[in-house]
Formats: C-alpha cells, structure tokens, sequence
C-alpha cells in the first residue's frame, strides 16, 4: 500500500467527512470520475444530479457499503472508511428504496432493525418510542407496514436508520416518490435533526427546490463533480442576467416567441412564468425582447438554473476536449 | 373523451377511489395531482382497462385508441431503443413499414433519432420516459395517458418533455398527466386534485386557486429555519412550510391582514417588514392544505 503521507493529517474541526479522489468503475464503465470533496460537521449537505449521474454510487462509497476502485473517506474524528465495521456503526444509511418488511406491523420492523444494530430491551424500548414521537407515526406503531402511505413508510424507515443514534445520516434519495406535502415535512424532520441533535447529513435529491435547504451542496454529472459550495455561492457564479415574466396564459406561445434570440443564453417556463436567462452585456436587448410578453423584473436564480448552467458549461468543456471524430474541416 | 361516474375501486379493504365524478373533454390535458396514495395510479389502470371498477361507471368514449406512459419503466433495458419500438410496433399489430416510418418520426421529434442503436437500459432517466412517450404514440392513439412521467427526471429533459407533450395537445390528442411538480400541472387545460380517492378539486387554475379558502403569507429570509422556529404556535397561523428559497404562512381564517403585523412583530431582528407580504396561493398552497386537512 502506497504511503498517503500528505492525507493522513487531521481533518480540520470544522469537516466531519472527506471524500478523497473516490472513483468507481464498473468493467469499462466509470460511474464516479475522481470525486473529492468536503462535508461540514454539523450540516445539511446535498448532492445533487440527475438519475444515474453517479449520485447514488458515490454516497454508497461514502457509507461503506461499496468498495471504491480508487480514492478513500475519512471522517468520524479519526476513521477511515477501510475501517468497515467501526465506520458504519457510526452512521445511518436509508436509501430510496426503503428495505422494510411489508408483511411486518411499523414496531416489529423497528425491533428488527434495531436488533440488527444491536440493540435490545429498554434502550430499544425508549429509541422506537422517541422516535415516533419525534417523526410522528405513534399512531401507527401497531399498522401494517404495506397499508402505510410512501411517504408515512418513508419516515419509518428513517426511524431504522436512526434508532442507533449514528453521527451521520445517509439518505439517497429520500423522497422520491412522495409528495410535495410528505416531502416539506420530511426536510423539516432532516433540518431539526441537524440543528437539534448537531447530525451531519448527506442527502441526494433531485428536487431542486429541496436543495435550496442545503446548507452546502454539489453537483455531480457523469461522474463528474461540476460544482461544489454554497446555494448563493453558486448562484453568484451564474453567468447572465435572469429575467421573469409573470405570463396569464399561453405559456409555450410566449416561450416560442423568445426562445434561441440572441441576448438570451437560455429561456424557459415554470408554471406560468417565462424565465430568460440574458447573455452578460445583452441584458437590456433581453429586457426589450420580453417586455412584449408583460412585465420582466429581475429574478433571484434558482438551484434549477445553477444546475442547468453548469450543466452546459460542462458539455461545452467536454465538447472542447473531445472533438467529434468525424468533423468536416471546410 | 372519459367519463367517470361514482367511480369506486377498492382493493380488499383499501378503497383507491372513492365514488370520483370527472368528465374530461376531447382535446383537454388534463393535470392529476394529489398525495402519494391518492389513487392516480388506479384511475390510470381503470382508464386504461387494467383493471375494473368496483362500482359506478368509466366509460372512454367511442373509438378512444388510448396509449399508457406507466410510472415505472416498463420496456426491455436489454434491448435497443429500436427493437423496443418494433416490438411494441408487432405487439399492436401496427404494420413495420408505417411502425419504422413512425417510429423514425417519433423519436426525432423527442431529440432521440441518434439513439435508436442505444441499449434502453443505457439511456438517462430523462430519455427512458421519452422513450416509453415514443412507445405510447406508436398506435396512433387518441388518448395519451402519463402517469408521474417526469418524476426523478433532470430539470432540462422535464422541460424538452413538456414542449413536447404541448405540441401532441396543439395537434389535437387529448391528454392525462398526473404530476408531483405543481409546475407542471400550470401547463394543463384543467386539473384535478385527488386526495384519499376523492376528487377534492377540479377546473382550471385559477378556478382551483380562486377557491382556496386561506390567506398566504410569505415571508422572504436567509434563515428559513430561524423563521420557521420563531412562528411555530403563532395565534391565527396554522401552518409554515418552506418553498424553495421562500416561507408560506398560513392563516387560519380572514384575509391575512389580521394576522400581517403579528407576523411582523414576531420576527422582529430576523426579517424586516418588508419581507413580510401578503401573496396569491399557489397550487402548492392548495396541496398542503388538503394533506393537513386529511392528517387531523
């Protein structure tokens, strides 16, 4: 084993985990490309792409469920992640596909999970009751877990992942599936975790409204990390000038008629409203553009429009790097 | 184009739908949202014929060829684009000349054409559900049903899916898109809002929104969570949920102004007055309450 002589130094207190050059390969397929970054002790980290981006690859690396073909983690004041057994009894894991037993009542599933991480009698007692309570399924201790909503199984199953207090929570993807109303009270239980009990959590999503409740977050996209920091770092970088207009009807027409004009680098709807992104130094040719339309005022970017913008800004660099074969030289 | 009358399917002891009265007219895109376990799913399968009512009527009207978009990819991952569609192409009978030539069609116009030799098990979450879009279309239907199409799918292939569903409305088809992205159900003719196997809801946006019995307030902060602690248990508000970079305040009842400088003196040193407003709900708005009200 080489010497890591430079990585071996103590993490600063601030970073409770470290993802070190982590590449995965599958054969010929290389699902994570060298991704190194940090997650803030403490807080609410999201890891953003799009399905089959690499998301879930990297975090499964991340909790020491899959060996990776290069790089490493460290974290948990001190550990490795080739430190297997100690590394995950530290954290909690919940995946997008929750692994309850349907054919099992809510409490006989959190018995079974918490004799798994080793607990048993009264402190299991008080964990499964604690935990209800906070996540508010009480009601339900004694109901089917196949007659449970998703988004009611969902909070189950992060009750199994936190029944072992661990220091660290994984959710990969944790709501996918629910709905919008599931899904805001599921952030509130993640945020009041964090806050309250100091948990760090990594969270993948690709609910980008549900990123703005990160506290840092990164993008990654074929395996590439493409941005890493801040929400309102991140959308400073954005390139442009983003203008709304509030459309009462008609949306595609009015996309239509703006879309692929020059000041514009971008243009789409959300709901009823047209959104442009004007290109830098075009924005009062934009604003001329779609003040036909209605009103424009000047619009706070959103996640959405960080992700897109990074988006085409990496496939102009891989364009750049790798000319198509069979360009015609006129 | 559909017609549901007292619909009921109950499956054992669970009842999906729950007595559902909808019309939906030829040429409609008609939006269906609701919670998880709402019974969007069942109305699709029962529209579709997958599976029969328990009571009340579904009637497609005559000669409704229809085409089903599932939640879940149901096509062949270890076969190609190609042999996918040529398979559903001589599943339905649909003549290969005219199945290639429309196939061909199809999938240029979803931005696929360069694609058909790729494996669909290769392809991204965004071009699989065009792909299963391209599949539903092979028959030439009349009616488009999409069940959660662009659930998990990237922001850009959401927006590309959409501007295609939107011309398939312009020419004519008539179309049922259920979505969890309030965004989305904007784009439609009209929506329904489904809930518990009831019909809660059910005309255009406005209509919908007109209806909403609450006031919204919105209250614009770095720290959301600091808001949100502050307000809990707040006399006249009765709910605060994040939206996106914003907070809705709900108020119990009245117009909002009521409860406005309360709101205001309450997060006095955290958000000036003027991050405090009174605004329009939004189909959000309309999606929250009704969980709360069926929650209690």
């Amino acid at each position: 084993m080489r010497a890591e002589t430079s990585s071996r130094a103590p993490l600063p207190p601030g970073v409770f985990l470290r993802a070190e050059g982590l590449v995965k390969k599958f054969g010929d397929f290389v699902a994570v490309n060298g991704v190194t970054f940090d997650v803030p002790r403490g807080k609410v980290f999201g890891f953003l792409g799009p399905n089959g981006s690499g998301k879930s690859t990297t975090i499964r690396m991340l909790a020491g469920l899959l060996n990776p073909t290069s790089g490493t983690a460290r974290g948990f004041d001190g550990l490795d992640v080739t430190d297997t057994e100690r590394w995950k009894s530290r954290l909690g894991y919940m995946s997008q596909k929750f692994s309850l037993y349907l054919d099992l009542t809510v409490e006989e599933n959190l018995r079974f999970f918490g004799r798994v991480y080793g607990l048993a009698g009264l402190r299991l007692d008080e964990r499964i009751r604690e935990l209800s309570g906070t996540l508010r399924f009480e009601r339900l201790k004694d109901t089917l877990t196949e007659s449970l909503s998703t988004g009611m199984r969902q909070r189950v199953a992060l009750a199994a992942a936190l029944l072992h207090e661990p220091l660290l929570l994984f959710l990969d993807e944790p709501t996918g599936g629910v709905d919008p109303k599931g899904r805001r009270l599921f952030w509130e239980l993640i945020y009041d975790l964090a806050a309250e009990k100091g948990m760090t959590v990594l969270v993948t999503t690709h609910y980008m409204d549900e990123a703005e409740q990160c506290d840092e977050l990164a993008f990654i996209l074929n395996g590439d990390l493409i941005a890493h920091g801040e929400p309102h770092a991140l959308k400073r970088g954005i390139s442009g000038r983003l203008l709304e207009v509030d459309l009462e009807s008609a949306p595609f027409e009015a996309l239509a008629a703006v879309r692929g004009a020059a000041p514009l680098e971008d243009a789409y709807l959300f709901g009823l409203r047209l959104r442009v992104l004007a290109r830098e130094g075009r924005v009062d040719d934009a604003l001329s553009l779609v003040s036909r339309l209605g009103t424009p005022a000047v619009a706070e970017p959103s996640l959405e429009d960080v992700f897109v913008d990074l988006a085409r800004g990496y496939a102009e660099r891989k364009a750049a790097a790798q000319p198509p074969t069979r360009m015609v030289t006129t | 184009m559909i017609e549901a009358r007292g619909l009921e399917k109950r499956f054992g002891a669970h009842a999906a739908l729950r007595g559902v009265d909808l019309r939906i007219a030829e040429g409609e895109l008609f939006a269906l949202i609701g919670p998880d376990g709402a019974g969007k799913t069942t109305f699709f399968r029962l529209v579709a014929g997958l599976i029969t009512p328990t009571a009340g009527t579904l009637r497609r009207a005559e000669g409704a060829t229809f085409g089903l978009v599932p939640q879940r990819f149901s096509l062949y991952e270890d076969l190609t684009v190609d042999e996918n569609l040529d398979l559903r192409a001589r599943l339905y009978s649909v003549p290969s000349a005219e199945a290639r030539a429309r196939a061909a069609e199809l999938l240029r116009r979803v931005g696929m054409a360069p694609f058909g030799a790729r494996l669909a098990g290769a392809l991204s979450g965004g071009m699989k559900q065009k792909l299963a879009l391209v599949a539903a279309l092979l028959t030439k239907p009349r009616l488009l049903l999409l069940d959660e199409p662009t659930t998990g799918v990237d922001p850009v292939s959401r927006r590309e899916f959409w501007l295609v569903l939107n011309e398939l409305h312009h020419e004519g088809l008539t179309i049922v898109v259920s979505t969890p992205y309030m965004d989305e159900a904007e784009y439609a003719t009209r929506l329904g809002f489904l809930d518990e196997g009831k019909l809660l809801a059910v005309g255009t946006r406005d209509e919908v929104l007109a209806a909403f019995p609450r006031p919204i307030l919105e209250v614009l902060s770095p720290d959301r969570n600091g808001v949100r602690r502050r307000l809990a248990g707040l006399d006249g508000v009765d709910d605060v949920s994040l939206f996106g970079t914003r907070l809705h305040l709900r108020g119990a009842a009245g117009t909002g102004t009521e409860i406005l400088d309360s709101v205001r003196a309450g997060l006095t040193g955290l958000v000036p007055a003027d991050g405090v407003r009174l605004v329009p709900p939004t189909l959000e708005d309309v999606f929250v309450l009704a969980g709360d009200e069926v929650e209690t």
